[in-house]
């Protein structure tokens, strides 16, 4: 019987992938957002009023994962960008394989300044595959209860900013902003939060604002989220 | 279903290393698993238990896990403590800047194996 000290990374195969596409995308000045949230959560409908709003202001495409069906890229057709489904056929997260298996697709869109990602709607499972991505963000409806980032910690840690969705609903609810705001801080202090309705647009410009500054800043060089600070690898 | 596929990578990384050093069987697995990695490590196991025995050099092997727990730092007034329910505040001075030092590790630190002709191959053996 022999003893081994592997000490070898668990997620080494994803994480390979996923630096290959950061550098890639490094060179490209393509920024990627991994969008993150459980089921229904409105991320399809937020890109959906994301993309109305950036029609010729810069060059966008997404990739939308879904374990069924490809309703998500039709809705998200009619804006003239280029989309794409991934159907995951019962996988619960998207993995970097996937991403670079539509990464032709990407380039055939040609230079791009955005491409958003639309995870499966699970808020644990993706939140340990990097994709390469410059942020991941992550979203929580008010209708899922104040008390999610404490439940799910690890997601709003470790997202690079969060978005409180359906506010136009807010009236409807026993739901406080108050505690919402307080639990995120708590898991995560310094973390951009916008509080918007894709509904009524309220919110939207600041959470515009925020994407046209990561553009900015991947253009000249740096990434104002500091990249993937979630880094893993061998101690030894 | 998180822990499904982390067995299954788990399996992936042991068998490679198993076939790397010539192994004809695995005996046992030590997996750490960070706090910060939203594990449930029991779940885990308990799939490793089964995606284990799918596997010619794992089948019947002992799968353990440590948790390796978070280690919180303050940059601002240098305090370092033991993550407490996921507050990434300071205690001490308030700060929003807490850094992990640890907690995100998820690796097959170690493994237990039989070599062909067990006995006359002994050492550690380096990896690739
Ligand atoms: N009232 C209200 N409903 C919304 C809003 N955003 C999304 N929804 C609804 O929430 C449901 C799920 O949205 P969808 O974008 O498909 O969620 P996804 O699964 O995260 O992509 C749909 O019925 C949307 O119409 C919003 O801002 N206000
Ligand atoms: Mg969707
Ligand atoms: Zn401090």
């Amino acid at each position: 019987m022999v003893k081994l000290d592997v000490r070898a990374n668990v997620l080494e195969a994803n994480d390979k992938i996923a630096a290959r596409l950061r550098q890639e995308w490094r060179g490209r000045r393509t920024v990627v957002i991994n969008l993150i949230s459980s089921p229904g959560s409105g991320k399809t409908t937020l890109l959906e009023h994301t993309l109305a709003r950036l029609q010729s202001r810069l060059r966008v495409a997404v990739l939308v994962g879904d374990v069924q069906t490809d309703n998500d890229a039709r809705r998200l057709a009619p804006f003239g960008f280029p989309v794409r489904q991934i159907v995951t056929a019962g996988d619960c997260h998207l993995e970097a394989h996937l991403v670079e298996r539509h990464l032709q697709f990407v380039e055939a869109a040609g230079g791009l300044d955005l491409l958003f990602i639309e995870n499966v709607g699970n808020l644990v499972c993706p939140t340990d595959y990097d994709l390469g991505e410059d942020a991941k963000v992550v979203l929580l409806s008010t209708t899922e209860g104040e008390d999610k980032p404490l439940k799910y910690p690890a997601i709003f840690h470790r997202a690079t900013a969060a978005l409180l969705t359906k506010t136009d609903l807010l009236p409807h609810l026993d739901f406080s902003l108050e505690l919402v705001r307080h639990n995120l801080r708590t898991v995560h202090p310094g973390v951009p939060l916008f509080e918007v309705s894709a509904r009524t647009g309220v919110g939207l410009e600041a959470w515009l604002d925020w994407l046209f500054l990561q553009v900015r800043a991947k253009c000249s060089g740096n990434t104002v989220t500091g990249g993937d600070r979630h880094v893993r690898g061998r101690a030894g | 279903m998180h822990e499904l596929a982390l067995a299954e990578e788990i399996v992936r990384v042991a068998d490679k290393e198993a076939a790397h050093v010539g192994a004809t069987r695995v005996l046992s697995v030590g997996v750490t698993v960070g706090q910060l990695m939203q594990v449930e490590v029991d779940c885990l196991l308990f799939l490793l238990g089964i995606v284990g025995d799918t596997s010619r050099y794992t089948a019947g092997a002992a799968f353990e896990a440590t948790v390796e727990p978070a280690r919180l730092h303050c940059p601002e007034c240098g305090a370092t403590w033991d993550m407490d329910d996921w507050v990434f505040l300071c205690g001490r001075c308030g700060s929003t800047e807490v850094r992990a030092l640890s907690g995100e590790r998820l690796e097959v630190t170690t493994m237990e194996v039989e070599l062909d002709g067990d006995g006359q191959r002994t050492g550690a053996t380096d990896r690739w």
